[in-house]
């Protein structure tokens, strides 16, 4: 189904202690012994697990027994639909490394990496695109750290900001 | 016209300039009081934090009187309110609050939120959208009039209602009304809510969690005047006690539960339910069933006709919640709470267990004690659990949670630890803010942020390593040093809080945590935090009757700490810059020209140096003896006879304790620390020395009092430092710990950590039940 982008109001959807703010944030790390770009990205569970059954059909029941065997796959599949890192107007692949449920069990770390990443370049341009749960919650707010060499930003985006750029310097 | 603009130019720099000066003359430290942010002391709230000689506060009693139709899923009835004036001043009009007008068409709360729809959407947001656009959830008003019956003015504004007066209601007259109503609920499980139901399609039942359903008359204080900003989903509630008479009507084979006591227990209870109630109320150990599961069951199967009315009453509440199912299985014990007995319910349905059977009502028993402890007795006859999926969310003596397990009755770790999370969480708000009854509306920190500090210390009393959201202040981290844009103090009013969990739960909990083990002290926090419970039980606190309560019972100044952590969006970031080394110089020349030769030796050499050893094999002065004289060999590392005798005259003119201070071999540590985040905390240092023993320093933040940007502090020592720790056990929210170390360290990143492990794809559960499956095959 096609809808074309409109603005308009609507209510809102209360959500209470269980689960207050939408929000999810993605480091970007150059590492540079292994010239690897490593990612590590931090998603509320229940958001994971509703946006890949809208999605996917595909319950996940993330550290039950009940896990899907193909959990890895699918969050990585979403992932990489709705999280896009360009260099250069290259888009680059990430692969998966692993997930961690955090210790107070409301959140899931999922680490990916780009290996063989080289910075030859004076400047180079990275795209971001990030929409992450913004086909499932309304007010997904997704924040970005990024910390490439002498680089540091942070992105906010959001349903009406989801494609930022910025110029990385060498120096 | 040219002189003019001249003139103009002149003016506008010479004002620039002069602010610029202005802003550079004021008064910007750190440890500033906070006599300009808080409001003046006066008769009503003391210096001290405490109420006031005159202190007062209206009350609102309220008749109630609903049916519930199930097939419509329509509540209506009447409300009779008599509202007592008890301030000094003589009002002309009421304001009443009319919450459910939030779910009415084109209300403000639809109208202010903001939103879009894009091209990528799943089928079920916009089923969502629908559901929410099209449903019409507002009061309808039928009648309001005098208990005569004779009509009476008033306007509805949104989500309040304005009652005029016909004549001034002066201090200690009351004034009654009587409204009927009807009203839509929600589907909650559609539309989302507070209050609602959620229906089950297999037998067609539903479970009713009924709140904000009648009239409620708003605040009047010296505060705010009226409350008067509108309900627009976010900001909570803001209400006076009062007494309260409720009566509802239901389908027979309904069980409701309620906020109060039940008063006609002979009339809808079985005799059988009876006796077992009996029974729970003298059971302190455990909880004992009063409907069973199998019992609930039966009662699902079939809907009766007629209907039954459940008459509750509650005395100095703020507010009434209740529910009711003919799907509840109901369970109850007693609870001790100082001389009184107090009872824990939880009401749920079958799809709750086994969860709910073995934690629900043990988990309210546990977080009233705790609570007790933290804050005052429980002073209510009971506090009461219900299963209500995805949400949670609290009313004196009841409230609602979450956590239901899977449908073969499985359940995972989270779904575990996260119910008994909310329902400490929902019933410790019987103590914020339904009794210490702050103004919601304003400040969700002043309920959700204490409630959420107390919380943890229950969770922790729970279990050992119980896992706990909120509260340590690592967990803090990540929000705090976020983009600041993103992030905006406590002290914000709560329909403009970004990042709304972490803002006004997260962070002041782990504030009041930072100040019971890190500022105050745990026996001086524990008591001022008591007293602020004790002198505000029963009244409306406002957050500086908090600050200085806090401040008035502990004798530590903590306008730094309220500043820094509840009026900016600062964060913690302490940087171990620099260490300096230094020893006395003894003027010993037998000891300081060895350690002057020491260090030349142990210096690093210039790769010529290196380099020239090997390349030029013999100089002039090696080769020729005759370009050879004193200077060539001389060691200025060697102390002479002359040297020595210096030494002994020098000593002799010290008097003795001068002579200990030379001999003392002590090491002075000069360290050098910045304050990059900006926020001023203490100084948590732990030093490791060469032989091998370690040790705790701990600077208050005062430290930073003339200088909150830069410091030094020298340490005299015994020992050698072989290396230091800022922050060492994690207690400051430091948010950068790459500059805590001395030497220097990099931590690795939790990406790194992780890929460090080896790891296999299984979980927890899978591979125990591999383990089970692999030894029964040994078995076999």
């Amino acid at each position: 189904m096609k809808i074309s982008i409109l603005i308009f109001t609507m209510l809102f959807n209360f959500n209470l202690f269980a689960h207050d703010y939408h929000v999810s944030h993605t480091t970007l790390f150059y590492n540079s012994s292994s010239n690897s770009i490593e990612i590590t990205i931090k998603v509320a569970i229940e958001d994971l697990e509703i946006a890949i059954l809208e999605r996917e059909s595909q319950k996940l029941e993330i550290e039950t027994v009940n896990e899907s065997k193909i959990s890895n796959k699918l969050i990585s599949n979403y992932f990489n639909k709705h999280f896009n890192i360009m260099f250069n107007d290259v888009i680059y692949d990430y692969q998966w490394v692993g997930k961690e449920v955090s210790n107070n069990l409301h959140d899931v770390y999922l680490y990916f990496e780009i290996v063989d990443f080289h910075q030859n370049e004076e400047s180079i341009l990275l795209n971001l695109k990030n929409s992450i749960f913004m086909d499932i919650s309304f007010g997904q707010k997704n924040i970005v750290l990024i910390n490439i060499e002498k680089n540091h930003h942070n992105l906010i985006f959001t349903r009406d900001l989801k494609s930022q750029s910025i110029y990385l310097k060498k120096e | 016209m040219k002189t003019y603009s001249q003139l103009y130019l002149f003016i506008s720099l010479f004002v620039f300039f002069s602010t610029l000066k202005g802003q550079d003359n004021l008064n910007n430290s750190d440890f500033k009081q906070l006599h300009e942010e808080l409001p003046t002391p006066n008769v009503y709230r003391a210096a001290s934090g405490a109420p006031g000689h005159e202190y007062y506060q209206q009350k609102a009693d309220y008749i109630i009187n609903v049916e519930l139709d199930e097939e419509s899923h329509i509540l209506s009835g009447e409300v009779s309110i008599t509202y007592t004036n008890f301030s000094p001043d003589v009002l002309s009009y009421l304001w009443v609050q009319l919450d459910q007008n939030v779910r009415a068409k084109n209300s403000h709360s639809q109208l202010t939120n903001t939103s879009s729809l894009d091209d990528n959407m799943t089928f079920n947001a916009i089923q969502r959208m629908h559901d929410e656009m099209n449903f019409d959830g507002g009061f309808k008003l039928e009648e309001v009039t005098d208990l005569n019956g004779k009509g009476i003015t008033y306007t509805v504004n949104e989500t309040m209602m304005r009652i005029d007066l016909s004549k001034g209601l002066k201090t200690g007259q009351s004034f009654s009304f009587r409204i009927k109503y009807f009203y839509n609920i929600n589907d909650r499980m559609k539309i989302g809510g507070r209050s609602g139901y959620e229906y089950f399609d297999t037998e067609e039942n539903s479970i009713y969690t009924i709140a904000q359903f009648f009239p409620r008359m708003a605040v009047y204080n010296e505060v705010e005047g009226w409350q008067n900003k509108q309900f627009l989903g976010r900001g909570e509630f803001a209400l006076p006690f009062g007494d309260y008479k409720v009566s509802i009507t239901v389908p027979s084979d309904h069980i409701v539960s309620a906020t109060g006591e039940l008063k006609n227990t002979g009339s809808v209870l079985t005799k059988n339910q009876i006796k077992r109630l009996d029974k729970a109320k003298k059971n302190y150990s455990e909880p004992v069933i009063i409907v069973t599961e199998d019992e609930a069951i039966e009662n699902e199967k079939n809907k009766d006709k007629t209907k039954k009315t459940w008459i509750f009453e509650a005395d100095n509440v703020r507010d009434f919640a209740w529910a009711s199912s003919r799907k509840f299985i109901w369970d109850a014990m007693a609870v001790n709470i100082g001389e009184r007995t107090v009872m824990a319910h939880s009401y749920y349905p079958k799809e709750g267990n086994p969860l709910w059977e073995q934690y629900s009502t043990r988990t309210v028993a546990h977080a009233l004690k705790i609570y007790s402890k933290f804050t005052i007795d429980y002073p209510y006859p009971q506090a009461t659990s219900i299963h209500a999926k995805r949400i949670g969310m609290e009313y004196p003596m009841i409230c609602f949670n979450f956590g239901r397990p899977e449908e073969d009755g499985t359940y995972s770790k989270r779904t575990k630890y996260r119910m008994i999370g909310v329902i400490i969480h929902e019933v410790g708000h019987n103590f914020f803010p339904m009794i210490i009854n702050s103004d919601e509306r304003q400040w969700t920190w002043m309920d959700e942020g204490l409630n959420s500090f107390v919380q943890y210390l229950a969770e922790q009393e729970f279990e050992r390593g119980f896992p706990s959201r909120r509260g340590p202040a690592e967990n803090i981290v990540e929000y705090m040093k976020g983009e600041k844009s993103n992030i905006v103090p406590i002290m914000t009013n709560s329909e403009s809080i970004l990042q709304f969990g972490n803002n006004s739960y997260g962070k002041p909990a782990t504030a009041l945590n930072i100040l019971r083990e890190t500022i105050i002290g745990r026996e001086l926090f524990d008591y001022a935090f008591k007293s602020y419970c004790e002198r505000w039980k029963f009244k409306h606190p406002s957050p500086a009757d908090f600050f200085r309560s806090m401040e008035d019972a502990s004798a530590v100044d903590l306008d730094w700490f309220w500043r820094g952590w509840f009026y900016t969006n600062d964060h913690v970031d302490i940087s171990l810059d620099q260490v300096k080394w230094f020893k006395v110089n003894t003027t010993n020349p037998e000891i300081e020209k060895s350690i002057s030769k020491n260090k030349k030796d142990n210096s690093e050499e210039y790769i010529s140096d290196t380099r020239n050893e090997i390349t030029i094999p013999n100089t002039v002065t090696e080769m020729d003896f005759n370009s050879v004289d004193f200077y060539t060999y001389y060691d200025p590392f060697s102390a002479s006879v002359l040297d020595i005798e210096d030494y002994n005259k020098y000593i002799e003119t010290l008097s003795s304790e001068e002579r200990g201070l030379l001999l003392s071999n002590k090491n002075y540590y000069e360290l050098e620390f910045s304050n990059l985040g900006g926020l001023v905390m203490p100084i948590i240092l732990e030093f490791e020395y060469t032989n091998g023993e370690n040790e705790e320093i701990r600077i208050p933040a005062e430290i930073w009092k003339k200088n909150s940007e830069k410091i030094s502090k020298v340490f005299i020592l015994d020992n050698e430092l072989k290396s230091i720790t800022l922050d060492p056990f994690l207690e400051t929210a430091d948010v950068n710990r790459n500059n805590n170390y001395w030497p220097p360290k990099i931590e690795a990143t939790r990406f790194q950590l992780y890929k460090q492990k080896t790891n296999n794809s299984e979980n927890l559960m899978q591979r125990n039940s591999r383990a089970k499956s692999k030894n029964i095959k040994n078995e076999d």
